[in-house]
């Protein structure tokens, strides 16, 4: 793995991929992320299985979460690495092999050429990609619905981890208003009021072999009402002054 | 009220007074969220001296029986009590993130440092 980034003056891209108990994939991950030479962070979210050991054994950077703090948290230590070590670029996705590695050049391209903050993989246009389940494209749809009324952003998977971020957004994703509860459409909501520029591709994902966090019959429900209630608060938060604005 | 009420309500103070002073003793609670329970036991082994302030003041706005007063003001208590918990733990847990996250960092800041010394050596 291509971690050779001095902690001076760094700038280029990185990968950052939370991991909860992701033995069983993150090695195979891995493996094809380093056919791109990108640099890769992961952050161990106190796994119980040898996560940590199968990254330190693919020499990608590490960085262990002493106890377990949910994939918002986890996703923001990404963001703090990638701020702390200067990265410009950053694609955070998934150590389940959910999402493509082949796909990250693209995401990285996109935010380069397009000039945009944010580029989304979106999982439903291109042929490949796993059928969702009926209950969760439904969830999917009533976030997108609600993200086109109150901001007029016209996305079609606001659910997807999958996704490219500029430093710009990285340092707003590391402020205290990152919902690291559920970190889902209602940020896209957020980055919208901030002036960020937001952009979906489409992208093949699989269908991910670890337990789902949506599993069961309140969850989903408790779910997608904490994330309508985030990003009916999301319309009311008063945000921060843009620091490439000043 | 009745000497059998009045009992009951210096039982129950004394017997939060005297577990809250445990806790204390046993360092398992912190002072600043102790006094808190101290204040609530003294109230309700104070209740008897003031009974008639209280039914006054229920006479006032509209409650007849001190008992009922105390019900209506135990629910408000809890409510803001509740709500002051909520606070202190939503804090407690961005402290929380926040530590998690610096220590993440910093050892694989002291991991790199450590392989760069040995490679030195």
């Amino acid at each position: 793995m291509a971690n050779s980034n001095s902690d001076a003056d760094t700038k280029g891209h990185l990968v950052i991929i939370p991991a909860y108990n992701e033995a069983q994939n993150i090695g195979e991950v891995l493996t094809e992320l380093q056919k791109y030479g990108y640099d890769v962070v992961v952050v161990d979210d106190n796994s119980d299985d040898n996560t940590a050991k199968i990254v330190e054994q693919h020499g990608a950077t590490l960085l262990s979460h002493c106890s377990n703090m949910g994939y918002g948290v986890a996703l923001q230590t990404g963001y703090h690495y990638a701020i702390q070590k200067r990265y410009d670029y950053v694609v955070q996705m998934d150590g389940d092999g959910q999402h493509s590695p082949e796909f990250v050049k693209l995401l990285f391209d996109t935010l380069e050429e397009k000039q945009v903050d944010l580029v989304i993989g979106n999982r439903h246009t291109m042929v490949g990609s796993y059928k969702v389940p009926k209950h969760r494209r439904a969830g999917q749809k009533l976030f997108s619905s609600l993200l086109r009324i109150f901001s007029g952003l016209k996305i079609e998977d606001p659910t997807s981890g999958f996704q490219a971020l500029r430093r710009n957004v990285l340092k707003f994703y590391v402020s205290d208003l990152f919902p690291d509860d559920f970190p889902d459409a209602n940020i896209l909501l957020l980055c919208h009021r901030m002036g960020f520029k937001v952009v979906e591709i489409p992208v093949v994902m699989h269908e991910s072999s670890g337990v789902s966090m949506h599993r069961g019959f309140w969850r989903p429900i408790f779910y997608v009402t904490l994330v309508i209630f985030s990003i009916l608060v999301g319309l009311f938060t008063k945000l921060p002054k843009r620091e490439d604005e000043n | 009220m009745t000497p059998k009420q009045y009992a009951l309500l210096i039982i129950l103070g004394l017997l939060s007074l005297v577990l809250v002073t445990t806790l204390i003793q046993k360092n398992r609670i912190r002072i600043r969220y102790s006094i808190l329970w101290v204040a609530i036991s003294l109230f309700f082994l104070t209740i008897p001296l003031f009974v008639n302030f209280y039914t006054a003041f229920g006479e006032l706005i509209g409650i007849i029986n001190p008992i009922s007063l105390f019900f209506f003001g135990a629910t408000i208590g809890l409510f803001l009590l509740s709500l002051q918990f909520t606070l202190a733990l939503s804090v407690a847990f961005n402290q929380r993130k926040a530590t998690v996250q610096q220590t993440a960092l910093l050892e694989e800041r002291i991991e790199k440092l450590e392989k760069l010394l040995a490679s030195k050596q």
